[in-house]
C-alpha cells in the first residue's frame, strides 16, 4: 500500500478509524450528533473531497433532488482508466454520505405524459437537521431552541502557551515512557492504566497467559466494572497493537486513544453524542485561554477529567474546576495533518526553546544502514530499539544499525515497515530534509528542462535513502508470503449473462478481488458484498 | 516502489481513488468589484444591492474555511475611488475593532475573519462617496478614469505567489475568483491579458462571476485557465451560485463537468481602443495589436517607426469601377480590355 | 577456360583432340601421336554444320562431325573417344557452337539494318553528371510560375488526376465564367508539385538483374536486350564495352550479346554466385577478373603520359566531362590527391586510415596474397556501389562548412548578449491626440463607465456609505424559490457541457473522419457543398483583387487597370454566387430549408460583405 506522503498515510490512517467509529453510530445518534455546529464542521471535514461538493451544492436547497443530478458533474473520459477511478471515487463518497445519515434516498413515482408508465426515480435529500446546523456554522446564527454553548465568553485568564505545551507534553510522554516500559517516577493514573488495558495496548499478564492459550479463538473482554488495583495495573505489558501505537505521530495516537475512550464510554452509559460534541468542541477552542467550567453537561464533567490526565486538558488545581484550559493537543483535534506536523514540529521548538530534555530527537539515516540519533530522551531511546540494533549510547547520541535481525524482531512483534519507515521520516534531521528537497529541486528542473512532465510528476520527496526504505519494505515481505482477504466467492454461475452482469457492476464498485473469466468465477470483499448483493436483488425484481 | 512484489490479487479500493483526488488545503482569493456608480446602476436596474453580494460573499468565505482546516481566503476589492484596488483581508497591521457580528457561538475562526472584512470593507465604503464627489468636481469628459480590477487581480495573484511560496510542503493549490459588474470599456485589455498570462503560468484557475453587463476579456479569462465564467441571471439565488458553481476546488477540477459559459467570443481586441475587432493591424515589431492607424505612425507600444509609403498604401481607399453604366459606354471603357465572358 | 584436350581415335589412329574456343575462328584440332603418321585434322567450328554422338548405352563413342556450309554436309568426320565424359565435352562445346553460330546469323540478319543506329547507342552513352546539370535547367523552367501557368497539357493532367479539383474548376470556369488563369493562378503550387512528382525518375538501377534469360523450346536460351538496356550496361559495366570493344570486331554483335548471356561473366555481374566449374563462355570469362570499371585505357600503359596530359588539363582549364576520365586517370588523381599536396607527416585524413598500432605492417586485407577472392569480390562490388551512389549526390561545399560549425567548441567565445526591444504599453488614460485624432479621442475618453457626471451623487450615495452597518448572514439563503432556480440554472448548464465535451472526445477520438450529422438528402447536400465551394473561390479572387487596388494605383501596379476590370466582373459573378445559393436553398422545403439556410448563412454573410464594400468603394 503505497501513500503519496507519510504524513498523508498516518492521516488516511486516523480518518479511517474515525470515520469507521461515525459509520457504525446508528442513525439516532447521527442525528444528535448533528445539533452542534461544531460537530457538524468536524464531521464535514472528514468526507472526502467530492461528498463535501455535493453537500454543497445541496445546502441551501430544501428540496430533494434526483440522484441523477449527482451522476452529472463527473467527467466521462474515454480512458477507461480514470473513468473507472472517478466512478469509484464517487460512489465512495455516496457510500460514506450514506453511512453517516447525511444523505436520504427516497423514490418518487413519475408517470410518463405520454406512455402512462410509471416509473420509480431515486431521489436524494440532505438531512435537514444536519443543513440546519451547518447553514447556522456557516452564517452564524443560532436556533432558538438550541443550547448555547457560551465557551467564548470573555476568557478569565490566559495562561502562557509554553506552559501549557509542557504541561500536555509531559503527560503525554509519561503515558508513553510507561507502555515502552522505562522507569517513570510517577504512574499514569488509573484510569489511563485502565483504558491502556481495555484498549488492547497493553495487557496484565494474566490476560497474556489467556491469550496464548485460546489461540485465535481469544477476544478481550475486560470487566470494566472491577477495577483492578493500581498494584496490578503497575504489571502492564506492552502488545503487538501497543508497538504499532508507539511508533504513530502524536495525533494519531491521541485519537486512537480518544476511540477506546469513546467505547469505553458507550459501555459506562456515557452518551455518545455528548462526548463527540465536547471533543470537537474542544477542537475549536482557542489555545491560552481559559474557559468556564460551569456550563458543561454532567457528562463532560466527567469527562474533563479523563482529559486532565491525558494531559488534553489542564486545570490549575484539581479541587479548584472552576475553569480548564486547553492545551495544544486537544486544539489540533480537528485539524489536518499538515497540521499536526507543524503542531509537532511546533511543540519540539518549543521543547528545545525552552531546554527541556524531552525533546523528539532528530535521526540521521546513512544509506550503510547506519543510524545516528540526537537525543537523550529514554522514551525515544526506547522507541528506537524496537526495531533498530543500537550499538553506542553518548551523551547527547546514540548510534546503532537497523539489521535485518532487529527489523524481523519488530515485524513479528507486529510493526508494519511502513510505521517504521514513517517514524524515521517524520523524525528526520532537517539536514536530512533539506538535501532531500535540494535533490527534489534539481529533479525537477532537470525533468522540466527536457520537458518531460510525466516525470515531473512521479518524482517525490525522499528524506531516507530509497536503499534504506526498500530494504526494510523487503524484509517485511520476507515474512508476508501470503496475503489473506476475507470476503465471498461467486461461482457456478448458471448464464454467462449473469456473471458478466455481476462482474461490471463488481468491477465498477470496486470490490472485485480477483477473478476468473475461463472458470466463471470471482471474489468479493466482505465490504462490497452487500452491495452486490443489492444489485442482483434489483435486477432479479426488475426481471421478475 | 511497490512494484517490487506483483501481487496476484488488486488492491483494496479505497486507496486507489483516494489518490485520484488529493486533500490538500487550497487558498480562495475573491476580488469584488465596489465602485459606487456601477453599483447604483446595478441596484437601479435589477435590484442588488451591495450589502447581499458582500454578505453572499462572505457566506462562501466561511464554506471555503470549512472544508480544511488549513484553507486560506483573501479579499481584494477594486474599482474604489479612493483606493484603487486594495487588499481587505489578510491585513499586515492587526485591527483592533475586531466587532462581534453574530451571537458568540460561531466558529472561532470564522467570526474573526468575517469580523475584519466586514470592518474594512465598511470603512472604506464611507470613503467612497467623498472622493467621488472630489473627482466631479474636477474636468467632465476629459479624464479617464481607470479601472483597477486588473490591478486588483495582479495583487491577488501576487499574494498567492508569496503564500505558496512560503508554504513548506508545497501543497497549497490556490484559485481566484472575480466578482465583477463593470463592462469591458473599464479594463485595460493588456493588463488584462498579462494576468491571464500569470495566472496561467502559475495554474491558477480565474473564475468569474458576473453581473450587470457580460465582459469578453473575462470570458477569455475563464477559458485560458479552466476556469468557470457565470452570468447571474437570478441575483436572488447569489448564494447558490457561489457555493456550487463558483466552489469547485482546484483538485476536484479534473473530474467535475465546469459549468461554464462555453459560448466565448475569442476575438482579440484593440490595443488602444479596447474594441473587439475581427480585422485590423499588427505591428511586426512588438505584435500589438490595433484597429486605427496611428496618427504619428509610430506603435504605441515599441515606438518604432512604420512605413510611411506603406501606411498611404494603407490608408488609401479602394476605388472601383461603378456597375451601372449605360451600355455604350461600357463598350468604351471595355475596348482594350480581355473580353468579357458573360 | 583451357582448351579441351583429350584422346581421340580418327580413322583407327590415335591422337590428342584439341578444342580451341576462343581463338577466331574457333575450332578443331586432331594431332596424331605420331607426328608423322598422319596430317593434324582441323575443322573450322563455323563449318561444323550437323552433330551425332552415339547412344550413352552403347559401348562403342563415337561423334561424328558434319561439315559443310549452310545446311549441306560436305563431308564427315568420325572421331572415337575412350572416354565418355570427354566426349561429352567435346560434344556440348560443338553444340554450343553450333547453336551460336545459326542465331547470331539470324539475329545478324535482323540487326544489320539497325546497326547503324545500335552502334550509336555505345557512343552517345552521356555521363550522369552534365545530364543532371542540364536537368536542372530544365526542371527550373518547367516550373516557372508563368510556364506553369501556360502549361495546358500539365493542367489537364492534374484535372485529370484529381475529381474534386475537376469538380470545382468546371463549376467555376466551365459554368460561371471564372477566367481560368485566375483559377490556376491560385493554384500554382498544385501545378508545381503535380510537375514535379511526374519528372521524377527512377535512378540508375542494376539493368543487369532485369535481364532474365528465359528458357524456350528448342533447347534454345532467349533473352530480350533493348537498345537502352546495351546503352546502360555499358554505362554501367565499362569491361562489358572493354569486351565488346575487343570482341565485336571479330564476332558479330549478335554473337557477342548471346555468347555474353551465357557466360560466367553475366551471372557475375548480376551478383549470382559464380562457380568456376560451371560452364561459361570461354572469350567473355576471360574477363571475369578484371575489374568492372575497367575500361580498357590501362593499356596506355604511359603513365607519364597520362600525367602530363593532366597537367595540360588543368593547366589549360578544359572543360572536361568528368566521366570520360578513364579509370586510370581517376587513379592518378587520388593518387596525386586531387593536387592539394599535404604534407604525409600532417595529413590527419591519411594518417587517420593508416593504424600501424592495430593492423601491424601487413597489407591491407584486400592486398594480402591469401585473399579470399569472394570476400574481395564482395568488398570491391560494395564499394563500386557506393562510389556510383556517391557520385550522384552534388557536391554541397556548402554542407561541410555547416557541419564543421555545428562541431565547434563556442564556449570561449564572447556571451552573445540579446537585445530587447523595450515596450512600453500606451494605457488609455495618457493616449495622447498623437495618436488617435482628438474627436475620437474624446469620444473614447467619455466612454468609460467609471466617469462621473455630476448627477451621479444623490440620494443612493448615503445608502452606500451605511450599507454594511448591520450584516446579517443569513439572509443571504432566504428566498427559496431563487435559490432552486439558479440550481436547476447551473445543473443545465452543466449537463450541457458535459454532452458537448463527451461529443468533443468522441470527435477527437474516432479514426475516420465523420461526416456533419445533417438530416437533409444527400444529393441536396452535395450541391450545397458545391455551390459553397464554387462561390468560395469567387470570392477569394475577389478580395486579392480588391485589396490589391485598394493599396496601389496606376503609377505602382502595372496591371491596374486590368484588375479592376477583372475586379469589376467578379462583383458580377459575385452576385451570380447569391443567386445561386438562393435558388439552392429554395430546392429544398420545410425544415430542410430552415437548416440549408443556417448552412449557408456565414457564406451569404460573406457575400453581402463583399458586394457591399464593393459598392462603398465606387468611385465616380
Amino acid at each position: 500500500m503505497s501513500e503519496p506522503s507519510a504524513s498523508s498515510g498516518q492521516s488516511e490512517l486516523f480518518k479511517s478509524t474515525i470515520n469507521e467509529y461515525l459509520d457504525n453510530l446508528p442513525e439516532t445518534v447521527h442525528l444528535q450528533l448533528y445539533r452542534s455546529p461544531e460537530t457538524c464542521l468536524a464531521v464535514f471535514r472528514l468526507l472526502p473531497s467530492l461528498a463535501k461538493f455535493y453537500i454543497m451544492t445541496m445546502l441551501f436547497q430544501d428540496t430533494a433532488i434526483p440522484s441523477t443530478d449527482l451522476n452529472r458533474w463527473i467527467k466521462s473520459s474515454s480512458f477507461n482508466g480514470s473513468r473507472n477511478l472517478s466512478k469509484i471515487y464517487q460512489n465512495d463518497s455516496l457510500k460514506r454520505l450514506k453511512a453517516l445519515n447525511l444523505l436520504k434516498e427516497t423514490r418518487r413515482i413519475f408517470t410518463h405524459p405520454q406512455t402512462g408508465q410509471t416509473t420509480q426515480l431515486p431521489f436524494v435529500s440532505l438531512n435537514p437537521t444536519f443543513r440546519q446546523s451547518f447553514r447556522n456554522a456557516l452564517t452564524g446564527s443560532r436556533d432558538a431552541n438550541e443550547v448555547v454553548e457560551d465557551n467564548n465568553l470573555e476568557s478569565i485568564e490566559t495562561i502562557s502557551v509554553e506552559f501549557l505545551d509542557t504541561y500536555c507534553l509531559h503527560r503525554w510522554e509519561s503515558i508513553l515512557h510507561f507502555m515502552v516500559g522505562s522507569e517513570t517516577k510517577e504512574l499514569p493514573s488509573v484510569g489511563v492504566l485502565t483504558l491502556l488495558r481495555y484498549s488492547g495496548l497493553m495487557e496484565l499478564p494474566s490476560d497474556r497467559e489467556q491469550r496464548e492459550h485460546l489461540g485465535d479463538d481469544y477476544e478481550f473482554h475486560p470487566k470494566l466494572q472491577q477495577s483492578s488495583s493500581i498494584q496490578m495495573l503497575k504489571n502492564l505489558l506492552i502488545t503487538q497493537n501497543g508497538f504499532q501505537f508507539l511508533l504513530q505521530d502524536i495525533n494519531s495516537q491521541i485519537w486512537t486513544l480518544l476511540l477506546q475512550y469513546l467505547k469505553m464510554s458507550e459501555k459506562l452509559m456515557m452518551n455518545p453524542v455528548e462526548v463527540l460534541n465536547f471533543i470537537f468542541m474542544l477542537g475549536s477552542l482557542e489555545l491560552g485561554q481559559g474557559y468556564p467550567v460551569e456550563p458543561l453537561s454532567d457528562t463532560q464533567k466527567i469527562m474533563l477529567d479523563d482529559l486532565i490526565d491525558y494531559g488534553l486538558i489542564y486545570t490549575p488545581s484539581k479541587t479548584n474546576k472552576k475553569i480548564f484550559y486547553p492545551t495544544r493537543l486537544a486544539t489540533t483535534l480537528t485539524s489536518e495533518h499538515t497540521n499536526f506536523k507543524t503542531s509537532a514540529a511546533a511543540i519540539d521548538q518549543e521543547i528545545t526553546n525552552s531546554k527541556n530534555s524531552n525533546n523528539q530527537g532528530t535521526i540521521v539515516v546513512e544509506t550503510n544502514f547506519k543510524i545516528y540519533c540526537y537525543t537523550s530522551s529514554p522514551l525515544q531511546i526506547a522507541i528506537l530499539n524496537l526495531f533498530v540494533h543500537l550499538k553506542a549510547r553518548f551523551a547527547n547520541m546514540v548510534t546503532g544499525v537497523i539489521t535485518r535481525e532487529s527489523v524481523r524482531r519488530a515485524l513479528i512483534n507486529g510493526i508494519t515497515a511502513d510505521q517504521m519507515i514513517n517514524y524515521l521520516g517524520s523524525h528526520a534531521h532537517p539536514w536530512m530534509v533539506k538535501q532531500a528537497e535540494d535533490k527534489l529541486a534539481r529533479k525537477l528542473e532537470l525533468e522540466s528542462s527536457i520537458g518531460n512532465a510525466a516525470g515531473q510528476r512521479q518524482i517525490e520527496l525522499e528524506i531516507l535513502p530509497p536503499t534504506v526504505v526498500d530494504q526494510i519494505k523487503l524484509w517485511q515481505l520476507e515474512l508476508d508470503r501470503i496475503q489473506t482477504f476475507k470476503g465471498y466467492l461467486y461461482k457456478d454461475f448458471s448464464t454467462d449473462l449473469e456473471f458478466e452482469k455481476l462482474l461490471t457492476y463488481g468491477e465498477e464498485i470496486g470490490v472485485i478481488v480477483w477473478k476468473d473469466r475461463a472458470r466463471k468465477r470471482f471474489f468479493v470483499t466482505q465490504e462490497g458484498n452487500g452491495q452486490l448483493l443489492d444489485y442482483a436483488n434489483r435486477i432479479i425484481r426488475g426481471n421478475s | 516502489m511497490d512494484a517490487i512484489a506483483d501481487r496476484a490479487f488488486t488492491e483494496s479500493q479505497t486507496n486507489p481513488a483516494h489518490k485520484l483526488v488529493d486533500e490538500t488545503p487550497s487558498l480562495l482569493a475573491v476580488v469584488v468589484d465596489i465602485n459606487p456608480l456601477e453599483w447604483r446602476k446595478l441596484e437601479k436596474e435589477q435590484s442588488v444591492s451591495l450589502k447581499q453580494v458582500v454578505s453572499s460573499i462572505i457566506v462562501m468565505l466561511n464554506s471555503h474555511l470549512s472544508l480544511n482546516s488549513s484553507n486560506h481566503v483573501a479579499l481584494y476589492i477594486a474599482n474604489s475611488y479612493s483606493h484603487g484596488a486594495q487588499l481587505i483581508y489578510p491585513r499586515t497591521e492587526s485591527s483592533k475593532s475586531t466587532r462581534f457580528l453574530h451571537t458568540p457561538g460561531m466558529y472561532r475562526q470564522f467570526r474573526f475573519i468575517d469580523g475584519s472584512i466586514v470592518d474594512t470593507i465598511e470603512h472604506l465604503l464611507n470613503e467612497q462617496p467623498d472622493t467621488l464627489l472630489q473627482l466631479i468636481g474636477r474636468e467632465q469628459g476629459k479624464q479617464h478614469i481607470k479601472g483597477t480590477l486588473a490591478g486588483a487581480m495582479s495583487m491577488a495573484l501576487c499574494h498567492i505567489n508569496k503564500i505558496q511560496q512560503s508554504d513548506e510542503l508545497n501543497a497549497l493549490k490556490s484559485r481566484l475568483l472575480v466578482v465583477s459588474i463593470s463592462d469591458d470599456s473599464t479594463l485595460p485589455y493588456v493588463s488584462v491579458m498579462n494576468t491571464i498570462f500569470a495566472s496561467q503560468k502559475m495554474k491558477i484557475s480565474v473564475d468569474v462571476c458576473k453581473l450587470g453587463p457580460s465582459s469578453t476579456f473575462l470570458q477569455q479569462a475563464a477559458d485560458a485557465t479552466n476556469g468557470v465564467y457565470i452570468y447571474i441571471t437570478q441575483p436572488e439565488g447569489l448564494i447558490q451560485y457561489l457555493t456550487t458553481a463558483l466552489f469547485i476546488d482546484p483538485m476536484l477540477r479534473p473530474i467535475i463537468v465546469l459549468p461554464t459559459d462555453e459560448s466565448i467570443d475569442f476575438r482579440a481586441s484593440c490595443f488602444i481602443t479596447n474594441k473587439v475587432i475581427d480585422v485590423g493591424y499588427v505591428c511586426s515589431v512588438c505584435l500589438c495589436i490595433l484597429s486605427v492607424i496611428p496618427e504619428d505612425e509610430k506603435c504605441p507600444t515599441c515606438h518604432s517607426k512604420f512605413d510611411h509609403n506603406l501606411i498611404t498604401k494603407l490608408k488609401r481607399k479602394p476605388k472601383v469601377l461603378p456597375l451601372k453604366k449605360k451600355d455604350k459606354e461600357l463598350g468604351d471603357k471595355n475596348g482594350t480590355a480581355t473580353p468579357e465572358s458573360a | 577456360m583451357s582448351p579441351i584436350t583429350g584422346s581421340a581415335i580418327y580413322k583407327k589412329k590415335a591422337g590428342m583432340i584439341t578444342v580451341l574456343e576462343e581463338e577466331s575462328p574457333p575450332r578443331l584440332i586432331w594431332k596424331c601421336i605420331d607426328a608423322g603418321v598422319a596430317p593434324p585434322v582441323e575443322i573450322l567450328l563455323d563449318t561444323v554444320v550437323t552433330l551425332q554422338a552415339s547412344k550413352k548405352t552403347s559401348p562403342k563413342m563415337l561423334l561424328k562431325i558434319g561439315i559443310g556450309s549452310g545446311s549441306e554436309v560436305k563431308s564427315e568426320v568420325v572421331f572415337a573417344f575412350n572416354s565418355r565424359i570427354f566426349m561429352d565435352n567435346v560434344k556440348t562445346v560443338l553444340q554450343q557452337t553450333i547453336a551460336r553460330r545459326k542465331s547470331a546469323a539470324a539475329a545478324d540478319a535482323s540487326l544489320a539494318a539497325s546497326a547503324s543506329s545500335g552502334r550509336s547507342t555505345p557512343s552517345a552513352a552521356g555521363s550522369p553528371a552534365p545530364v543532371d546539370g542540364r536537368q536542372d535547367e530544365v526542371l527550373a523552367d518547367m516550373l516557372d510560375s508563368k510556364k506553369l501557368l501556360k502549361n495546358l497539357t500539365l493542367q489537364q493532367k492534374l484535372l485529370r488526376e484529381s475529381p474534386a479539383l475537376m469538380k470545382t474548376f468546371a463549376e467555376a470556369v466551365i459554368k460561371s465564367g471564372l477566367d481560368p488563369e485566375e483559377f490556376w493562378s491560385t493554384r500554382v503550387h498544385l501545378l508545381r508539385s503535380f510537375a514535379i512528382q511526374n519528372n521524377q525518375k527512377r535512378g540508375p538501377y542494376n539493368v543487369l538483374s532485369t535481364i532474365k534469360p528465359v528458357a524456350s523450346s528448342e533447347n534454345q536460351v532467349n533473352v530480350s536486350v533493348t537498345r537502352e538496356k546495351i546503352h546502360e550496361i555499358f554505362q554501367q559495366y565499362p569491361i562489358v564495352r572493354k569486351a565488346y570493344d575487343d570482341n565485336v570486331p571479330k564476332m558479330s554483335e549478335g554473337e557477342f550479346w548471346s555468347r555474353f548471356f551465357s557466360s560466367k561473366l553475366f551471372r557475375k555481374l548480376r551478383g549470382e554466385k559464380v562457380n568456376l566449374y560451371d560452364r561459361g563462355d570461354i572469350t567473355l570469362d576471360k574477363y571475369l577478373f578484371y575489374d568492372p570499371d575497367y575500361d580498357g585505357e590501362e593499356e596506355d600503359t604511359d603513365i607519364d603520359k597520362l600525367l602530363e596530359e593532366k597537367k595540360e588539363e588543368d593547366g589549360s582549364r578544359k572543360r572536361r566531362n568528368s566521366e570520360q576520365l578513364t579509370a586510370a586517370k581517376k587513379k592518378i588523381r587520388l593518387f596525386t590527391q586531387d593536387g592539394k599536396q599535404v604534407s604525409k607527416f600532417i595529413d590527419i585524413k591519411a594518417n587517420k586510415e593508416d593504424n600501424p598500432e592495430t593492423l601491424g605492417n601487413g597489407p591491407d586485407i584486400t592486398m594480402k596474397e591469401d585473399q579470399n577472392d569472394e570476400l574481395v569480390g564482395v568488398m570491391r562490388s560494395m564499394n563500386r556501389l557506393s562510389r556510383r551512389m556517391m557520385q550522384n549526390i552534388k557536391d554541397d561545399a556548402d554542407m561541410d562548412r555547416e557541419f564543421e560549425e555545428e562541431l565547434e567548441l563556442r564556449d570561449l567565445d564572447d556571451a552573445n548578449t540579446v537585445e530587447y526591444n523595450q515596450l512600453e504599453y500606451t494605457q488609455r488614460s495618457n493616449l495622447s491626440s498623437n495618436i488617435l485624432p482628438a474627436d475620437v479621442l474624446e469620444k473614447f475618453n467619455s466612454q468609460s463607465q467609471l466617469n462621473p457626471t455630476p448627477t451621479v451623487y444623490d440620494e443612493y450615495m448615503k445608502t452606500y456609505k451605511l450599507q454594511l452597518r448591520e450584516v446579517d448572514l443569513s439572509a443571504v439563503y432566504a428566498n427559496k424559490k431563487p435559490l432552486l432556480d439558479t440550481y436547476k440554472e447551473i445543473l443545465n448548464i452543466t449537463k450541457k457541457n458535459a454532452k458537448s465535451q463527451a461529443w468533443t472526445i468522441k470527435l477527437d477520438t474516432s479514426v475516420e473522419k465523420q461526416d456533419v450529422d445533417v438530416d437533409l438528402p444527400r444529393d441536396r447536400l452535395e450541391a450545397l457543398r458545391l455551390t459553397h465551394s464554387t462561390s468560395v473561390e469567387f470570392l477569394r479572387h475577389f478580395w486579392l483583387h480588391f485589396n490589391s487596388i485598394s493599396t496601389s494605383s496606376p503609377s505602382t501596379n502595372p496591371n491596374f487597370r486590368a484588375e479592376l476590370l477583372q475586379l469589376k466582373k467578379l462583383y458580377t459573378s459575385i452576385t451570380k454566387c447569391v443567386d445561386r445559393v438562393q435558388s439552392s436553398l429554395a430546392q429544398l422545403d420545410g425544415a430542410d430549408r430552415d437548416l440549408g439556410r443556417l448552412l449557408m448563412d456565414p457564406l451569404s454573410a460573406s457575400l453581402a460583405q463583399a458586394l457591399t464594400s464593393y459598392e462603398a468603394a465606387i468611385v465616380g
